[in-house]
């Protein structure tokens, strides 16, 4: 049985304001979901529904089997941590990790035996007298994660909890939540903008926008297989290119493109052949030697820009600009016309009305 | 160190020279007080005390040692500030988080009601007939009846509304109730703005002079701030019984009790007085 249902989930706020549609997941034990969207998405609004702190307007909420609507939040089995951390200043850590116990009156030993234990798996052992203010900015964000392991809650809650860290501090503390997750097993659910984030640590991922899920898949298939348009661009650095054209005669036109479309791509499009069409080109599909179900164009280099392994090509074709992700530097063909290729066994079809990705009835 | 441009040296002599007159000013009086209070007769009858103390006698101060009533007055008054801050402070802190509170019913309607208090007061007399209806004119009565300000309600409030949400959510997460929020949350964290409020309610209370005067009737239930105003208006009578030849004047007395009136707070005040300072910027945290 799931951990974890929300079952139509909806929020509206006094006032009218809908920020959460429809919101439907089932989340196993164990799991690490990442809520990942732009900001105002509405994925902290589910968050916060989560773990009680915001009303839900619509749905259910089941946790362990029991309806968890109208519970209070110290009642659900979770515990949070915040973005600011949300340390008691006043406090020390060893007492803002014990907090929760304390207020549940537990023996002092048994306080003690948990918060040297989270404080163990934290690497805080030695800052358990010192105050919040006195730590740094990683440090603070292990007392707070030491604050959700005291708690022992199946379900722990976290609310771009890195993005107050430097962007060195930030790669550690991904590796350090994802063994962290390994090493306590508990359920995550992970609010973060950083679609990075997103990626390395989920196991699956939830793409919102404007309050509906757009996707929930593991990051593989989000990022290999787009549900829709805003899927393609949100997850992906660079983000996928798109090409507004049509399908006429099994070949696909856009300015300044003319290809050839697999025989296999043309069925899954089947009806959508007449209208416009849009094409989805992941930018490493580009490539400067044919490969695969290869097709060439041509496009002129208007900026390179040189990452060591690879280079990001910025190509103009048409009248819009694209970006390539190449394994060769072309910085010094900026300006000049080149021959490149796109490996269109990979590509995408999005009905432009819909913004879908288009696909066979029961097929990937 | 930094240099400094011309105009900032001047403004910094200009500042500091202010604060040095407006010290003196304030501490002459007290000074002149005890200099008055231990001089002899014959040199502060002919004016010869201005600053410093002439033919030095304490006699005086063994005089108000004997005044029984004065002792009264003086325990009086550490009761109405110990009780009536204790008081106070209760009822600010409870009614400043409830209105702090976003979901507090009609939170909007009572903010402006205590706020409205501070703008618009009765009269003195219907004031006066009030506290008398209400039966407020004794010892406990000028507790409960003068407990709180608006304005210390509001800092508290506006302090209270100034502590991220996050603190609280993750609180209540963590398993506390609406009153260890208050109890192991809100008031640790906000230690300088009780600590300020409570010093403005002790002040007050301490000096508190004028309903006590007012209303209290009873002799035994007088604060010292109102038992030195009747010993100045009747201490001339005193004297009539006493013999001429006094070592001092019968100025000297009033100026003795002076003394003996501000020597608590001259005690304490140093202990205290940053956090004055500190309260005056809390005015700077938002309303």
């Amino acid at each position: 049985m799931p951990e974890l249902i929300l079952d139509k989930v909806s929020k509206i706020y006094p006032g009218g304001v809908q920020a959460v549609y429809d919101f439907d997941i089932e989340v196993e034990h164990g799991e690490f979901v990442v809520l990942v969207g732009p900001s105002g998405c509405g994925k902290s609004t589910v968050l916060r529904m989560i773990a009680g702190l915001e009303g839900i307007t619509e749905g259910d909420m089941i946790l362990s089997g029991d309806r968890i609507n109208d519970v209070a939040p110290a009642d659900r089995d979770i515990s949070m941590v915040f973005q600011n951390y949300a340390l008691y200043g006043h406090m020390s850590v060893y007492q803002n990790m014990g907090f929760s116990q304390i207020i549940k009156h537990e023996s002092d030993d048994v306080i003690h035996e948990k918060v040297m234990n989270a404080a163990e798996i934290v690497e805080l052992k030695k800052e358990l007298n010192r105050y919040p203010r006195n730590l740094s900015g990683g440090q603070r964000q292990r007392v707070a994660l030491g604050r959700s392991i005291v708690s022992l809650a199946n379900v722990i809650l976290m609310d771009e909890p890195l993005s107050n860290l430097d962007a060195k501090l930030r790669g550690q503390a991904r590796r350090e939540l994802t063994k962290l997750h390994r090493q306590l097993g508990n359920t995550f659910i992970y609010v973060t903008h950083d679609q990075t984030e997103a990626m390395t640590m989920a196991s699956r991922i939830v793409v919102m926008d404007n309050g509906r899920v757009q996707q929930i898949d593991t990051p593989r298939n989000v990022y290999h297989w787009p549900e829709n348009i805003f899927v393609g661009g949100f997850i992906g650095t660079p983000p996928m290119n798109f090409f507004s054209g049509q399908i006429i005669d099994g070949r696909f036109g856009a300015p300044g493109m003319d290809m050839a479309v697999p025989e296999a791509l043309l069925k899954i499009i089947g009806a959508h052949a007449d209208n416009n069409i849009i094409l989805g080109v992941r930018a490493e599909c580009f490539s400067l030697e044919p490969n695969g179900a290869a097709e060439m164009l041509q496009a002129e280099v208007t900026n390179n820009e040189f990452l060591g392994d690879h280079s990001l090509v910025h190509l103009k074709i048409g009248d819009y600009v694209y970006v390539a992700s190449l394994k060769d530097n072309l910085a010094d063909s900026v300006g000049e016309t080149i021959n490149l290729y796109i490996d269109m066994d990979r590509v995408h079809f999005f009905d432009p009305e819909s913004e879908k990705r288009i696909r066979l009835e029961g097929g990937r | 160190m930094e240099r400094q441009s011309r105009s900032e040296v001047v403004f910094k002599v200009f500042a500091v020279g202010l604060v040095v007159i407006f010290s003196l000013m304030a501490f002459y009086p007290v000074f002149y007080s005890f200099s008055a209070s231990i001089s002899g007769k014959a040199a502060y009858e002919t004016g010869q005390v201005i600053l410093l103390p002439k033919d030095v006698t304490f006699q005086v101060y063994k005089l108000i040692y004997q005044d029984k009533g004065l002792w009264i007055s003086f325990v009086n008054t550490l009761f109405y500030t110990l009780f009536g801050t204790a008081w106070s402070m209760f009822v600010s802190v409870t009614g400043a988080y409830a209105l702090s509170r976003q979901r507090l019913l009609f939170r909007r309607q009572l903010n402006f009601l205590v706020v409205f208090t501070m703008w618009f007061s009765a009269g003195m007399v219907p004031l006066y007939l009030n506290y008398i209806n209400m039966g407020v004119a004794n010892r406990w009565g000028i507790i409960v009846a003068f407990g709180v300000q608006a304005f210390n309600i509001i800092l508290l409030r506006s302090f209270f509304q100034a502590i991220p949400k996050e603190i609280e959510e993750a609180a209540l997460i963590d398993g506390a109730n609406e009153f260890q929020l208050l109890t192991d949350i809100y008031i640790p964290m906000s230690k300088a703005a009780l600590a300020t409020v409570t010093l403005f309610y002790a002040t007050t209370r301490w000096n508190g002079y004028f309903w006590a005067r007012i209303l209290l009737t009873n002799p035994m239930e007088l604060p010292l701030q109102v038992y030195m105003r009747i010993l100045i208006e009747n201490y001339q009578k005193m004297f009539d019984d006493m013999p001429i030849n006094l070592p001092y004047a019968e100025d000297s007395y009033i100026f003795a009790v002076l003394v003996c009136s501000i020597i608590p707070v001259l005690i304490i005040y140093p202990y205290i007085q940053r956090h004055f300072a500190r309260g005056v910027n809390l005015g700077g945290v938002k309303g």
